[in-house]
């Protein structure tokens, strides 16, 4: 990759940084022999905890930063996808040093889960955000979005002209040829490209045509091949730009069903359950 | 129209009834004096031939109006309304005849209308610049479906109209047209030379999309009722047609105006009368007023048309502009009078301007008393005011240590104004100077309407430059060299010289840029290098008195201007100037040896030809989108349009790509800003650092979206300000608010720039300069 992104941006930094965190976080996790058993309820299990829910919050925050703060904000947003990313990681680690790796089927375990597949759905994104855009970039051609759709548009303008100034047969074999001007959504999820057709269908198409309009058919079959072939590049365009933002309708709902999660749970321990002890 | 009982004599004859024509009339009758009022047209034909709902402005706003006629900013419809009534109200009466001639004989003048001659003593020209539409000669043009303008094209549907003319006009009118009728236009050239590129390009697609015939390199023959007759190179055709438009251009009044006795220079097609303080052509008692002497403001015309009336009757009037002065020159010491008479002595560069010219200058122009060392601009401003020197001097700080004195009476920033490039020098008040500081606009108006501010203009531009770039050379050589040398201008593309051609001459570049290219070994021209203004190009071929062909092609990037030198005097300079000569010869040898030891390829030919071919060279500020980042998100796109209104001012799904190098659609910031060429508010301004912005005062009249080659402004409509119930419940349409350009403004409100580039998740989206972008493409492309 030629360009900092915003995983490996200040080389590394927050990769280093969480890192660093964690094994010494680690280190006093395993320093420390609290009377009873490691759990959340213990001196050290309260502190990760209370680093953990610090960590959701920021991870929750930067959600509010990407679509709210555009006047102001320090630094620029790709400046807090790095931390985003890394924080969002290593609590994979923390979360479990918190409850001295005690899992049940409970309210607290299942605001765990939920931050796991959180965390899951994010290191997908993170995967496509890094890997598509130079896979689009390789499809493009040089040619922007814009240029694709202003260029189809002109072609079928090209082509009404020629339709309408010809007889039926030409009109027929013209539509023929026709591509959806708005294409399925599980033709653009799945990217499957319009049918491209071969030199011996396009051959029979033209001998359906009226002896003198065999040239009109010749550019005919010309410009609309043509168009089938951008249409197919939109496609796949369209169909990479899912792909990067699908992740996305996966990762909200499940962050804030993990941040639901994780305060009942803090409301559990702190307000219900702890009188009891 | 009935008319008025004439006596032998008039005591003023008032030619055309525009805003000036109506307001002498009103005021004549008003002093009770004979007068008749001649139109050929429509009152106030000008604006009566404006589109349908145009809205006419009151500019310049502070300038009271001096008259009996009611005039203030509102559509076409509501201006022509005030001014029939208020033509009423003063009993005005219009004869509605074209004036052939007029003749002075002894004391009086004779107006020839018609078959009839009507003498006067006082004539007053009020004709405007318009001329007569340019007819085309054609059997059955004067029937009542051939016309010669269009008000309103929504009055058409299902016609069959033929449109005459290769214009502006022409082709806005059948574009317009073409949405509900079959449009033909007619060109009597093969090309659509004359319009403004983006109306070419626009009439060009209409004709291959089939929307619209079009017959070039034809002529109409006849006219008939429903049928026209065209002669095509392909012989004969006959059109079906109802109704034909003539755009074909208007006739000059020029002819008109000699043949009244008015001088005009020979030299100067577009020359306009000269007047005096009272408005006096070079022929007594024969007034002109309005836009025919320069003052297409209709604020103006009508006070003109009120003064030029006590002129008439020797009364003293203070002209109506002369509160602007006073509020101008106020807060200097000394009186107004003195200040604004030492002003006007003072600048020879204005010597020429009449009296109402120079206080519109003036009245533009802000005034300032600097204090010694007080900085008047720095180098690398973007600002592109001109300056001149009342009294005083200012120093320009060229090095470190080297400063030129000048004087009074002098001036500077022409450059900057020119070229459109940043200051070249530091400025600071030598001792204590009265100092005019001129808009660019009012300078462009200038340079245009009066020669001797060209001139001088064009001979202080070579004078000051050439120095630079010949060092110690004895200013008597440039004197000479000025003489001859001549100011060439280049449309965007056009060749300078090519490889091979013999070197006759040297191009200084004024304005503009140009790119150089080579031959490679297989043919294909591969350009190498770019050349912006206050360079000079051409010098190798003309080192030796024998014949050399030029050794690459030199091509304008944009609108160029260059000063030429021819291959003679420059030899002569040469060999005048032995050290000049060294120079020179050390110049040509660096850059042949530049060129042979820069690496030339196609890929970097390439870089350098994307760069030209999207203007990059003559931005000053790009939004680049490294598209091997962009994940699509749009989320800058989101932040532009929460910081805007709404509204984003960026596309980026447009533009061009270079490798993996993306151009959105967005702003750049030129140094040389093609949106501002005609803003008739001049609400596009550029502030010292460089952003061109749109200020509110803009009438969304549409021209910077039309200007701009790279498609950046777009109208957008203002939200309205009061909240409407009754759409909201969505029983009537939302009316939409005023139309006004919008464009990126580089977020200047916001402390930390732009919103799109800090909200880019992904640090795809930034803001470069060229040379950044230059690096980031060679980059991209596996250059470095």
């Amino acid at each position: 990759m030629s360009a900092e992104t915003f995983v490996s941006q200040r080389r590394f930094l927050w990769l280093w940084a969480c890192s660093l965190a964690l094994l010494a976080l680690g280190a006093v996790y395993l320093l420390d022999h609290p009377i009873g058993s490691r759990y959340g309820g213990t001196r050290l299990g309260l502190i990760y905890g209370g680093i953990s829910a610090a960590g959701i919050g920021f991870l929750m925050w930067y959600g509010i930063r990407k679509r709210h703060s555009y006047r102001s904000g320090r630094g620029t947003l790709k400046r807090w996808l790095g931390p985003h990313v890394w924080i969002g990681a290593s609590l994979v680690l923390l979360v479990p040093m918190h409850s001295g790796f005690h899992l049940g089927w409970n309210v607290h375990a299942a605001a765990y889960l939920l931050m796991l597949l959180t965390v899951v759905s994010g290191i997908w994104g993170a995967y496509a955000y890094l890997r598509f855009p130079a896979e689009m970039t390789n499809r493009r051609e040089g040619l922007t979005t814009r240029a694709c759709v202003d260029e189809i548009d002109s072609i079928s303008r090209d082509l009404a002209v020629l339709a309408k100034t010809n007889s039926a047969a030409f009109a027929a074999a013209t539509a023929r040829l026709e591509v959806e001007v708005k294409p399925s959504f599980a033709r653009i999820m799945f990217g499957r490209p319009f049918h491209a057709f071969s030199k011996q269908e396009l051959s029979e198409l033209l001998g359906t045509l009226p002896k003198d309009e065999y040239q009109a058919g010749l550019k005919m079959t010309e410009l609309a091949s043509r168009r089938i072939q951008i249409a197919n590049r939109l496609i796949k365009e369209a169909s990479i730009v899912v792909h990067m933002r699908i992740w996305l309708y996966f990762h909200l709902p499940l962050s804030f069903g993990c941040a639901v999660a994780a305060a009942a749970h803090i409301f559990w321990v702190l307000f219900y359950r702890w009188p009891l002890l | 129209m009935a008319r008025r009982e004439m006596p032998d004599q008039l005591d003023v004859a008032i030619i055309g009834a525009g805003p000036a024509g109506l307001s002498a009339a009103a005021r004549a009758a008003h002093h009770k004096l004979s007068y008749a009022v001649f139109e050929k047209g429509e009152l106030a034909n000008t604006i009566y031939e404006f589109q349908k709902a145009k809205l006419v402005m009151a500019e310049p706003r502070k300038l009271p109006l001096r008259s009996a006629i009611p005039f203030q900013e509102g559509t076409r419809e509501a201006i022509l309304a005030g001014w029939q009534a208020g033509a009423q109200n003063a009993d005005i009466k219009l004869i509605r005849t074209e004036v052939r001639s007029i003749k002075r004989v002894g004391d009086v003048f004779e107006i020839k209308h018609g078959s009839e001659v009507t003498r006067a003593r006082h004539v007053i020209l009020s004709i405007g610049v318009q001329g007569t539409p340019r007819k085309l000669g054609a059997p059955g043009e004067d029937q009542p479906h051939v016309v010669y303008s269009l008000s309103d094209p929504d009055e058409f549907e299902g016609k069959h109209i033929l449109v005459a003319g290769a214009g502006d006009s022409a082709i806005e009118n059948a574009l317009a047209l073409s949405k509900r009728n079959t449009v033909a236009i007619l060109n009597r050239s093969a090309e659509f030379a004359r319009a403004k590129d983006a109306n070419v390009k626009l009439i060009t697609e209409a004709i291959a999309s089939g929307k619209m015939k079009c017959f070039a390199s034809s002529v109409l023959k006849r006219i008939d009722a429903d049928k026209v007759l065209l002669e095509t190179p392909e012989g004969e055709v006959e059109l079906r047609c109802d109704r034909v438009i003539v755009r074909a251009g208007g006739v000059p009044s020029r002819k008109f105006l000699e043949g009244c006795g008015i001088a005009l220079p020979a030299d100067q097609p577009a020359a306009l009368p000269k007047v005096d303080h009272r408005y006096q052509s070079n022929v007594e008692n024969l007034f002109c007023v309005g836009a025919l002497i320069g003052y297409p403001l209709i604020k103006q015309a009508m006070n003109q048309g009120y003064e030029v009336i006590e002129h008439i009757l020797g009364n003293a009037v203070e002209p109506a502009d002369w509160v602007l002065i006073k509020e101008r020159l106020g807060h200097l010491p000394g009186t107004v009078d003195d200040n604004y008479q030492l002003i006007r002595k003072s600048l020879p560069i204005f010597a020429d301007l009449s009296e109402p010219q120079f206080r519109e200058l003036l009245i533009d122009s802000p005034v300032h008393l600097k204090q010694p060392g007080e900085i008047v601009f720095e180098r690398l401003d973007y600002t592109d005011t001109f300056w001149s020197i009342v009294s005083g001097t200012v120093e320009a700080h060229i090095g470190p240590d080297k400063r030129i004195p000048m004087r009074a009476g002098t001036f500077f920033g022409e450059l900057g104004l020119m070229s459109g490039r940043r200051r070249s020098a530091t400025i600071t008040a030598g001792e204590t100077c009265l100092l005019v500081e001129t808009p660019r606009k009012q300078m462009l108006k200038l340079i245009s309407s009066v020669e001797s501010v060209k001139r001088q203009l064009d001979e202080a531009f070579i004078l000051r430059l050439l120095p630079s770039i010949f060092p110690n050379t004895a200013s008597s050589i440039f004197s000479e060299l000025v003489a001859k040398a001549k100011l060439k201008t280049f449309k965007k593309g056009e060749v300078l010289f090519k490889e091979g051609d013999a070197g006759d001459a040297l191009h200084v570049i004024r304005k503009g840029s140009v790119k150089i290219s080579r031959k490679d070994p297989s043919g294909n021209d591969v350009t190498r290098s770019y050349m912006p203004a206050g360079n000079y190009l051409g010098e190798i071929a003309l080192l030796s008195d024998e014949v050399v062909p030029r050794s690459a092609t030199v091509t304008a990037v944009v609108a160029t201007e260059t000063v030429m030198i021819d291959k003679p005097s420059f030899r002569a300079l040469l060999a005048a100037n032995p050290d000049v000569a060294a120079h020179v010869q050390k110049m040509a040898e660096n850059r042949r040896l530049n060129d042979l030891t820069i690496a030339h390829n196609q890929k970097e030919g390439a870089v350098l030809d994307f760069m030209f071919s999207q203007g990059v060279t003559d931005a000053s500020s790009l939004l680049v989108i490294d598209s091997d980042l962009c994940v699509a998100c749009d989320n800058c796109e989101t932040a532009c349009a929460a910081t805007h209104d709404g509204i984003s001012r960026l596309d980026r799904q447009g533009g061009k790509f270079f490798a993996a190098v993306q151009l959105p659609i967005s702003c750049r910031h030129c140094e040389n800003p093609l949106c501002m060429t005609d803003c008739p508010p001049d609400a596009l301004t550029r502030k010292p650092d460089g952003e061109v912005i749109i200020r509110d005062v803009c009438i969304g009249c549409g021209n910077c979206v039309s200007n701009c080659p790279y498609g950046v402004p777009k109208l957008v409509h203002e939200k309205p300000t009061k909240f409407d119930f009754l759409a909201w419940l969505g029983l009537r349409k939302q009316p939409e608010g005023r139309a006004k350009a919008a464009k990126c403004d580089l977020c200047s409100t916001l402390p930390l720039g732009p919103a799109c580039v800090r909200a880019c998740p992904t640090g795809a989206a930034v803001r470069i300069n060229p040379s950044e972008l230059g690096a980031m493409m060679r980059r991209k492309g596996g250059m470095l």
